[in-house]
């Protein structure tokens, strides 16, 4: 099991969607610790608590990307565990994860 | 016994107002948030450049009105996550980044958007506060026996 504190360990302020938005965009977020963290381990926790907020386009691309790299939805949903006290974010991504199209924009 | 049923009486509905002044106060200030919210968006999508600075102030507006939901002790949090979704996507998922911004016209559907999310979030809150407390008197409702529905409040 692996746990990714986004704002301890990535940043307080995640922007944008692609790396060329800003050096703490949700691409650069999949890339660099949720796509790496799913390939590894049979549970990914990502507590998204101490962050100054998250835009949705940060959301989706970090998440839904993931669908759109190749994860499989049922793998991605038995992996990965939101951790927020705002509730709203968690159903938010789960929105974008079913909703993406794989292999799509 | 009649005079001390009496004073239980008005010492409870005094209560009882009391506690719908602070919520009403907690409400107001959240419509005012929200009015904030709205009006940074109208600016920041109409603006002719990027602002990266107030791009992460209205990531930040947003989520501090999240958790001023949170605390508003008669709010079903179950039935305002939708709307605080809506707002949210309405705001920031498009054009919402330096790749893709474009200067939008006060017209532009991004901005109808956030407008119709603004007011459904101001409805569902009035909703859940007229359900908790009546315009009629006692102006309140009576808890049911049974269990509130929905998330209980931390």
């Amino acid at each position: 099991m692996i746990m990714i504190n986004v704002a301890q360990q990535f940043s307080r302020y995640p922007a944008g969607r692609f790396v060329q938005d800003g050096p703490y965009s949700g691409e650069y977020f999949r890339t660099k610790f949720l796509a790496p963290a799913l390939k590894a381990e049979e549970k990914v926790v990502v507590d998204l608590d101490g962050a100054r907020g998250y835009g949705s386009s940060f959301l989706e691309e970090a998440f839904g990307g993931l669908v759109r790299l190749g994860f499989l939805k049922d793998v991605i949903k038995k992996k990965l565990e939101i951790r927020a006290t705002n509730s709203s974010l968690k159903l938010e991504i789960d929105e974008y994860i079913d909703n993406a199209v794989p292999g799509g924009l | 016994m009649v005079a001390a049923i009496g004073w239980a009486l008005t010492h409870l509905l005094s209560e009882a107002r009391e506690r719908r002044k602070e919520v009403r106060a907690q409400i107001d200030k959240l419509f005012e948030q929200l009015y904030k919210i709205e009006q940074d968006a109208r600016s920041f999508h109409c603006a002719l450049q990027f602002d990266t600075a107030k791009a992460g102030e209205i990531d930040a507006k947003i989520q501090i009105f999240e958790r001023s939901i949170n605390r508003v002790p008669i709010f079903l949090i179950d039935d305002l996550a939708p709307y605080i979704i809506r707002l949210r996507r309405a705001v920031t998922l498009r054009n919402f980044d330096l790749s893709a911004f474009t200067p939008q016209s006060q017209y532009s559907d991004i901005l109808q958007d956030t407008f119709a999310a603004s007011q459904d979030a101001e409805d569902e809150m009035e909703r859940q506060y007229r359900r908790r407390y009546s315009s009629t008197f006692p102006f309140f409702r009576m808890p049911s026996l049974g269990v509130w529905r929905g998330k209980p409040q931390a």
